[in-house]
């Protein structure tokens, strides 16, 4: 009897062990928003976009301040529906350097052009992973 | 014997069950920037993601920015590592290029290049990238 007991207890033990370590303690509000592309702008969450079931999407900016405030940013849908835009200006610079890991990214794009209408970087709690 | 033997099958089934709901199968498009250092006749260029550089299989690489303020100016320094061991290092003291670190991540890949065909030289570019394939 006493043996199983132990068995039993040793058991449990493990088994909380497991899933202590594995399975956070997944409360509070999650938003984790794919990336969806449309013909003058584009949004996602890095998370949603890293951690989704295809393997196209992707979202994200790339900047510098060598030559002047330069930032492009990038999305890709699920269906492979691409779009860019380009922003030389400081306020998109600021905006850029805002991005985290785990960001939600809006950006558009001035119809006929290549040029960044808007960019908007989230970063709340339930974008977090 | 075989009391036994259910015993550790059903041991190994709940820790195979708790394990696989502990590990994500994560997709989303994926890309890998390992260290890559390279240049011409005028000038080197460093390259590699921050996260794809500290776990990588070697144990050489290495990429990253130092921003640093000092009394009266600032210096902005970045450094790489390859996993041949080529190392290239530039600095600057243009607040523009201290600007442009403050948008790093953990994840973030670095591209820098220097004016020199050495190992270092002046920063002549430096460009950050936070993307979603960037994560790990």
């Amino acid at each position: 009897m006493n043996v199983k007991l132990h068995k039993l207890i040793g058991t449990a033990v493990l088994g909380l062990s497991l899933f202590a370590n594995g399975l956070p303690a997944g409360a509070g509000t999650v938003s984790h928003p794919q990336v969806t592309v449309g013909t003058s702008g584009a949004d996602g969450s890095m998370a949603g976009a890293r951690y989704s079931a295809d393997s196209q999407q992707y979202i994200g900016c790339r900047f510098s301040n060598t030559t002047g405030p330069y930032v492009i940013c990038l999305a890709r849908d699920s269906a492979g529906k691409s779009l860019s835009c380009a922003g030389f200006e400081s306020r998109h610079l600021a905006a850029a350097k805002a991005i985290t890991d785990f960001s939600k990214i809006s950006f558009g794009v001035t119809p006929g052009t290549a040029s960044c209408s808007r960019l908007a970087v989230d970063n709340y709690s339930y974008h977090l992973r | 014997m075989k009391t036994n033997l259910k015993k550790a099958l059903g041991l190994a089934a709940l820790s195979v069950t708790l394990l696989a709901n502990t590990i994500p199968t994560w997709a989303g498009f994926v890309t890998t920037s390992l260290v890559s250092i390279g240049g011409n006749q005028v000038s080197r260029w460093a390259s590699g993601s921050m996260e794809d550089a500290r776990y990588s299989a070697d144990s050489r690489q290495q990429i990253g920015c130092r921003a640093q303020i000092l009394s009266t100016y600032s210096w902005t320094t970045c450094y790489a590592t390859d996993s041949a061991g080529r190392t290239l290092l530039c600095g600057s003291g243009d607040w523009k290029f201290l600007e442009t670190l403050r948008g790093m991540t953990d994840s973030s890949q670095i591209y820098f290049e220097t004016n020199s065909t050495g190992s270092s030289g002046a920063c002549t570019n430096i460009v950050i990238a936070n993307s979603s394939d960037l994560l790990k």
